[in-house]
């Protein structure tokens, strides 16, 4: 997925962070202290605020949006964007492209999220079995990572869509989360594997808790920073991912609206309405840089190393 | 390190193998295949027609039976023919190779000069006004998406640009040549002239991505404690930097370089369709969806060939480069 | 190193930037003996046994068809002397319902290596296309015909075709294909296994008949063809004709207005792009040719609530069809009262017509047993909420657009519209070849002027599991006379009486209304205006380039 490129370049900060072996136990402190860093980012400030409205605007569209959804105007067909009524103007149905952004912002962010969450649930849970238990489960889930980041996703992701029936939020969801959640993975099995060695741990054990409550309790916790910062990156590389699945055919299908099937369905008007397509292109690029620019920040206010 | 080597040798092959069954089986389940597409579009096929055609592209075997049958025919060196083709695969591959590598080489060279350049400048002035356009830029770079930037720029220098200002070169509109045109020189300025726009297109993400890799990469480096000891030492800057800080910041960047490889090809095979370029994307995509396996299974088994060599080799030379990482 | 390799990557970035600035060559020297056409497909293989539309157009300058249809939708002899007849003599009918048909073949034609055309390769044709070892699309016709003789060595090229059953079309074409293939080239390799006949160098480079002669396939980019110097007709004007695959409709647009290629076929444009390339470019004419496409809604006739034909009337007055085709289409695709357009003899201009008339709908709907509910959807007489499914192929704008507009229209009457779309694979690959929509399915259907009723509309072609899905008639209409017409139009070897049937049946099939016929849609094809003679003809197997020997600039 898109994501990779930034949660990579992410990925390899840990990857050193764990040969120096940071030994920072998270504490009530870490969390105040992340939270200075964060402020003092301005890019990530802007983009979290950015984000916000965004998702904001996307969950109130119904009772924002200047337009009911989806009504057809065949005699408003084609106005162009200007304070008349339409801000954004009208498409080849007469329908508001404003409107029509706010709830297609609903569908996309909603895949946005929701991968993010699945996708981390999913890659914590693969690489805190993995780093945990070590031996040939660890052998065997990190083969299975190994396969999935060999080839490119794209063409899976055509295999997968055709395979799997709907054209709706879900589909697309389940098969971002089948190819996706190895990054995150590979981050927590990382972490746990430095974490494990610590004392902390040890104690539990020597405690005699079980082995289920130390990977719930304390080891997933622990763990838990790259996976907000490989989240919030995921949230940004889903929207782009759908948006070139729906280039190609494959993503969320109309009539559900998406920024990506809006953008889609722009090209055929690029030179006689160009409108309808600067404006999904516009949103997906204003959401994808803001989610970028807060997973940065956060990725600095999270980094134990730099505290100051 | 020997037994390094040969354990992830082992692994690699174990990933292939697994690949090769998993493609194979989710290739196998998708619905609709090309045989009763055709019967679709044509009221006169009868369904003696479509069982006849089914059995002739061995269709009614079983998926394992099958499966054994490819798996056979390539260990003994056979990637059998295209379906859609009907030509040999390695040899419609070999001619696509080429002009992805010639798409793929010309991108990555640039994003990775501009972009390694670009990123150490960044590094070097860490919070100054240079850096913080930079990051934008990369960010937004990462941030658009390619088959959209791919049909901008083709209408923006293709039409609307030679359109408004007469002297504008008109860039073509996809294609990878223009047929007929003269063999030597002017075919090869042609080719050049067709590279631009899906080049540049490629190229952007991926000189995003390597600022953003070689900055962060370089910051970590300048902190460390040799080369503070080098400046300690009186060394002068520019040695500092470049003998000492470079190097060292280069190497994480190779492995990124491995693991970049399937990313790269996703953006291939977007901008190969929006510019009708003849490359290996563009014909895995078609063959997806064309249910071309032959086609599909050898390309990626190819692209996943590749993906674990070249980790191999980052491996390789992480170890020789780094003295620091030892293996067990 | 490290700087070497730097250095050697900014060479290259700066040789990109210095080719950026050398003026393009192509563009400038003189195209006044070539052609290039735009198609958004390539063809997988050459031959008959493609399946792509592209590599129908190829064959059109490729091969000598038969007998190619005109732009006037009447078959010409090309290969053939003369269309037999049976006032002639030359189709003949026998006992049992059999016939013999006479052909003979033009002399002159040679094949592109020098060898001449002949009747043996028609026989050779036959045989190796109705083989059931070979990847035949489709022997529908082959199987009626019993054999084809060449009964006098001396003369090559009189062939009897003997037909083991009634056929109207038997003097179109001798046995169902419209070009045949060299008996001299292919026979060893068929002789040796018919199985792998589709692997042959052949069907990638053609020894064929036809103007233009096969002279390069870059895969991904273009297939030329050059004008054969042997061609027994007037010599091509046009030098060489080169087909550019550019699969992005956009893409290809944005090319013809560029003025990268002279002509369009296969182009996947919709009427805006047709429209917004002709003002772009004013030297660029816009082809908006009548074809024999029908693009309907299918209903389920077997369903509960559509089995009533005052509902599916209603439906059709609910739908304002003008207006749509009037929206999206800018009027030019015209509405289809049923399923033959004016321009086919079947055709029948006297047809019911359903108005857009919404009162009309529901009154139509209360007196089927609907009431309001007040939800503002009608309720059955069982309770139960008026919601249909709508499915279409996804991905398909102008459906997409059309199903958003008859969604609001029908809720207008109080029916609500559940759209579940699904890829062109699945729908056309199980959807409605098993009949899997529940209610409402918009497709569209090519036909050809020697279009038969019978798979479409006879009650034995309704597929099921039963008969192993075949037929065509998925709406599941059964009707005793539409069964009876369908029959005797196949067997009615008299144009007049068989049109006759065709408009009863198009009568039957408009008051029963077991589908909404919606519009027929148009065949869009662009070529610049300095391209004289340019006729498409808007058929299935006759693209824009079947004339391309009569071309010139």
């Amino acid at each position: 997925m898109a994501q990779s490129t930034t949660a990579r370049e992410f990925a390899l900060d840990l990857e050193r962070r764990r040969r120096e072996a940071a030994g920072v136990a998270l504490g009530q402190s870490y969390w105040q202290i992340a939270w200075r860093r964060f402020r003092r980012h301005r890019l990530a400030m802007i983009g979290g605020t950015v984000a916000l409205a965004l998702s904001l605007m996307a969950l109130l569209a119904p009772w924002i949006a200047p337009h009911p959804f989806d009504r057809i105007d065949l005699g408003r067909r084609w106005t162009p964007p200007g304070l008349a009524g339409n801000f954004f103007g009208t498409d080849e149905l007469g329908r508001d492209v404003l409107t029509r952004i706010m709830y297609a912002g609903r569908i996309s962010l909603v895949v946005g999220y929701v991968t993010a969450v699945s996708v981390s649930a999913v890659g914590s849970l693969v690489g805190a079995l993995a780093g945990f238990y070590g031996g040939w489960i660890d052998s065997a889930l990190m083969r299975l990572v190994d396969m999935l980041i060999a080839i490119p996703t794209l063409p899976l992701y055509l295999i997968m869509s055709a395979l799997i029936p709907g054209g709706g939020v879900g589909r697309i969801v389940l098969i971002f989360t089948i190819f996706g959640w190895t990054t995150v993975a590979r981050l927590v099995r990382g972490q746990i594997l430095s974490l494990k060695t610590q004392d902390f741990i040890e104690a539990g054990r020597a405690m005699g808790a079980s082995e289920a409550r130390l990977i719930l309790r304390h080891l997933i916790p622990n763990a838990l920073a790259p996976v907000i910062v490989a989240a919030t990156l995921t949230v940004g590389g889903a929207i782009l991912t759908e948006s070139g699945l729906s280039y190609l055919g494959l993503g969320i299908q109309p009539p559900i609206p998406s920024w990506g099937n809006m953008l889609q369905r722009a090209q055929e008007y690029l030179l006689k309405a160009s409108w309808l397509a600067v404006f999904p292109g516009l949103f997906i690029f204003i959401t994808v840089l803001s989610f970028n620019f807060l997973g940065d920040g956060l990725r600095d206010a999270l980094d134990p190393r730099l505290k100051t | 390190m020997q037994r390094f080597l040969a354990r992830r040798l082992v692994h690699g092959v174990i990933i292939l193998v697994g690949l090769s069954v998993l493609m194979f089986t989710l290739l196998v389940f998708t619905p609709g295949d090309p045989v009763e597409l055709i019967a679709a579009s044509n009221p006169d096929i009868r369904p003696e027609d479509v069982s006849a055609l089914r059995r002739y592209y061995g269709l009614d075997d079983p998926v394992y039976v099958r499966y054994f049958k490819w798996a056979r025919s390539v260990l003994k060196g056979d990637l059998g023919y295209s379906r859609t083709y009907g030509t040999p695969v390695t040899k419609i591959i070999g001619e696509r190779l080429r002009n992805t590598l010639t798409l793929l080489a010309t991108s990555v060279a640039i994003a990775f000069a501009v972009g390694v350049t670009v990123g150490i400048y960044s590094a070097l002035h860490q919070y100054s006004a240079t850096d913080y356009t930079v990051t934008v830029f990369a960010f937004a770079g990462l941030a658009m998406p390619v088959f959209w930037q791919g049909i901008v720029f083709i209408l923006v220098f293709s039409i609307w640009l030679p359109g408004q200002i007469p002297w504008f070169p008109k860039f073509p509109a996809g294609g990878m040549m223009t047929p007929g045109v003269a063999p030597g020189w002017p075919a090869f300025w042609d080719r050049l002239w067709h590279l631009v726009l899906p080049v540049s297109v490629l190229a952007t993400s991926g000189m995003a991505a390597w600022t953003r890799y070689m900055r962060s990469s370089m910051l970590e480096v300048i902190r460390q404690d040799y080369v503070r000891t080098a400046r300690a030492k009186g060394t002068p800057e520019k040695s500092v930097i470049n003998r000492h800080a470079l190097r060292n910041a280069l190497i994480p960047i190779i492995t990124l370089m491995a693991l970049s490889i399937p990313g790269i090809l996703n953006g291939a095979v977007l901008t190969e369709t929006v510019f009708s370029w003849p490359g290996m994307g563009l014909l895995l995509f078609q063959a997806v969806l064309g249910h071309d396996y032959n086609v599909a299974m050898a390309v990626l088994l190819f692209l996943a060939l590749i993906t674990v060599l070249s980790n191999l080799m980052a491996d390789v030379a992480y170890a020789v480069a780094d003295p620091r990482i030892r293996y067990d | 190193m490290r700087n070497a390799l730097i250095r050697a990557v900014w060479a290259a970035a700066c040789a990109v930037l210095v080719a950026g600035l050398v003026p393009h060559s192509g563009a400038a020297q003189p195209r006044r003996e070539t052609v290039v056409i735009g198609m958004a497909q390539e063809p997988d293989i050459l031959g008959p046994f493609s399946t792509m539309a592209a590599a129908g157009t190829i064959h059109n300058s490729l091969f000598a068809f038969f007998a190619p249809f005109n732009e006037k939708w009447q078959r010409v002899p090309l290969l053939v002397e003369k269309l037999p007849t049976l006032k002639d003599g030359d189709w003949v009918l026998l006992p049992n319902n059999k016939m013999r048909v006479t052909w003979k073949i033009r002399r002159g034609f040679t094949w592109h290596d020098g060898r001449p055309v002949t009747a043996l390769d028609a026989r050779f044709s036959y045989g190796m296309l109705r083989n059931p070892r070979t990847p035949t699309l489709t022997r529908f016709i082959l199987n009626k015909v019993d054999n084809i003789l060449v009964p006098n060595p001396a003369d090559p090229y009189t062939m009897v075709v003997q037909w083991n059953e009634r056929w109207p079309f038997a003097n179109s074409l001798p046995y169902g294909f419209e070009y045949l293939l060299p008996r001299h080239v292919l026979e060893r390799q068929y002789l040796q296994d018919p199985g792998r006949l589709r692997g042959d160098p052949f069907f990638r480079a053609p020894v064929a008949n036809g103007p233009y002669r096969f002279k390069e396939w870059v895969p991904g980019s273009h297939i030329t063809l050059e004008a054969y110097d042997r061609w027994p007709g007037e010599k091509p004007r046009i030098k060489t004709i080169t087909f550019r695959f550019i699969l992005d409709a956009v893409v290809l647009a944005a090319n013809q207005m560029a003025g990268s290629v002279d002509a369009t076929e296969i182009n996947n444009f919709g009427i805006d792009q047709m429209v917004e390339i002709e003002r772009r470019n004013p030297h660029v004419a816009a082809h908006y040719t009548e074809a024999l496409i029908w693009e309907r809604i299918e209903f389920n006739n077997d369903d509960e609530w559509l089995k009533d034909r005052r509902v599916r009337w209603a439906i059709a007055h609910a739908i304002d069809r003008e207006t749509i085709v009037r929206t999206l289409f800018q009027g030019k695709q015209p509405v289809a009262h049923a399923w033959l357009p004016p321009r086919h003899p079947g055709s029948n201009p006297n047809v019911k017509k359903y108005a857009y008339d919404p009162a009309r709908a529901r009154a139509l709907l209360a007196e089927a047993g609907f009431t309001m509910g007040p939800d503002g959807i009608l309720r059955d007489p069982r309770g139960r909420r008026f919601e249909m499914t709508f499915m279409t192929t996804a991905g398909n704008a102008p459906r997409e657009q059309t199903q958003q507009i008859i969604k609001e229209q029908l809720k207008a009457v109080g029916i609500e519209i559940r759209i579940d779309n699904r890829p062109a694979s699945v729908f056309f690959g199980t959807i409605v070849p098993r009949r899997q929509f529940p209610h409402l399915a918009e497709w569209a259907t090519l036909y050809t002027p020697e279009v038969m009723p019978f798979t479409e509309f006879h009650s034995s072609q309704i597929p099921s599991a039963a008969n192993n899905w075949e037929g065509s008639n998925r709406r599941g209409w059964r009707n005793a006379e539409v069964d009876r017409l369908a029959e005797q139009i196949g067997q009615e070897l008299d144009e007049a009486r068989r049109v006759e049937m065709m408009r009863r049946l198009q009568d039957i099939f408009v008051e029963e209304l077991p589908g909404l016929p919606m519009y027929f849609r148009l065949s869009l094809t662009t070529s610049v205006k300095a391209l004289k003679n340019v006729k498409p003809t808007g058929l299935g197997s006759f693209y824009i380039n079947w004339n391309s020997h009569e071309w010139s600039y």
